[in-house]
């Protein structure tokens, strides 16, 4: 797609504004889903609940199961950051593995059912030079594990070593004890190309298997 | 265990996985969107909260909760429009320069601002940026240029 110098100056201009988004910077997710919101209170209340929270929780284990508690507004805790360097290590392969694959469309080893999403890729790479291809590349921001089958991911892909498309979120699975960049990271990358991957067969649905 | 808490525990694993790897970008459309950090949150909060159910069912999660949170945001508008304006929460660690983005994009008609979103920010094509706001491309294309030119005054 053609950009213009102004068009170009909005896609920085927005990305930078962006980047100040919140109280989020990008690696601070939070490490709860509240899974049933508690009737909003003051903020300056809120504000000292959340103090006290991290003062009594310093120290604590990271992974807590709430399953069974009972209160209507309950918090679950699902994970904490980098607890297993080895599983990181194998993320972090998986996702250069793919990322770098060259051709483009050899990531067998490295993709969550790969087979059923080839052509889509293919459909993407199409939309290039093979000369552009070959310039892509890219790198892995940041692993979080999530749990023993699922890890949320942040990486960027780069074009001619420059980020083209930039601290993006994707997601790696455990499949059969092998650490692989899941189906819907790389679909949702495709999307950026307008192309849709096709639905998942039922008999590939699910991680950790 | 039996198969249906294996399941649920999947279905949570699965769900815990979209939060953590959408809540960052959600958060990022919703705050252009809104212009507001606090505002956002509560968008982008809520939007988890009501698709929870229904997002296990869906082809692309992330796209049904981006649509989702950019609805909310139009939601917020209206309800935003009989406020002062000065109820917005500033935020003064920003540059000048985004502060006057920002400001711009809040200027903006909200189908412009969603136009300029969706093309520059997330990268949709125009034709799914046409089904999200029930219009043709071309109206679309007309939406974005006409959002630029607004917008140029502070991009200059």
């Amino acid at each position: 797609m053609t950009r213009t110098p102004i068009e170009q100056r909005l896609r920085e201009q927005l990305t930078r504004l962006s980047d100040s988004a919140a109280s989020v910077p990008r690696e601070h997710v939070p490490s709860v889903v509240v899974t049933h919101r508690a009737p909003r209170r003051p903020r300056r209340l809120l504000a000292a609940i959340a103090v006290a929270a991290v003062v009594v929780t310093t120290g604590a284990v990271a992974f807590v199961a709430l399953r069974d508690d009972k209160t209507p507004n309950r918090v679950r805790v699902v994970g904490s950051v980098g607890e297993d360097t080895s599983a990181e290590k194998a993320i972090r392969t998986a996702f250069l593995g793919w990322m770098n694959a060259q051709p483009h469309d050899d990531i067998s080893e490295y993709v969550e059912d790969h087979a059923s999403i080839l052509e889509s890729l293919r459909r993407g790479m199409a939309q290039h030079s093979s000369a552009g291809l070959a310039k892509y590349s890219g790198r892995v921001e940041s692993v979080q594990i999530v749990d023993a089958t699922h890890a949320a991911v942040r990486y960027t892909i780069l074009f001619d070593g420059n980020p083209s498309f930039a601290d993006q979120p994707g997601e790696a699975i455990k499949i059969d004890g092998v650490w692989k960049v899941s189906r819907d990271t790389v679909c949702n990358l495709l999307t950026n190309g307008g192309i849709t991957c096709p639905p998942r067969s039922t008999s590939t649905t699910g991680a950790g298997r | 265990m039996d198969r249906s808490e294996t399941s649920d525990e999947c279905e949570d694993a699965r769900f815990a996985v979209l939060y953590r790897t959408q809540f960052p970008v959600l958060m990022r459309v919703a705050f252009l969107m809104t212009g507001s950090n606090e505002t956002a949150e509560d968008v982008v909060q809520d939007t988890f909260i009501r698709c929870r159910s229904r997002l296990g069912d869906l082809e692309h999660p992330p796209s049904y909760l981006r649509a989702a949170v950019i609805n909310e945001c139009r939601s917020v508008h209206r309800r935003s429009r009989r406020r002062r304006v000065d109820d917005q929460v500033v935020n003064d660690e920003l540059p000048a320069d985004l502060v006057d983005l920002r400001d711009a994009l809040g200027r903006l008609p909200w189908r412009q601002r969603a136009a300029i979103v969706l093309r520059y920010f997330v990268d949709v094509p125009d034709r799914e940026i046409a089904e999200f706001l029930a219009c043709r491309p071309s109206t679309v294309r007309s939406l974005i240029r006409r959002g630029v030119a607004n917008l140029r005054e502070v991009l200059e």
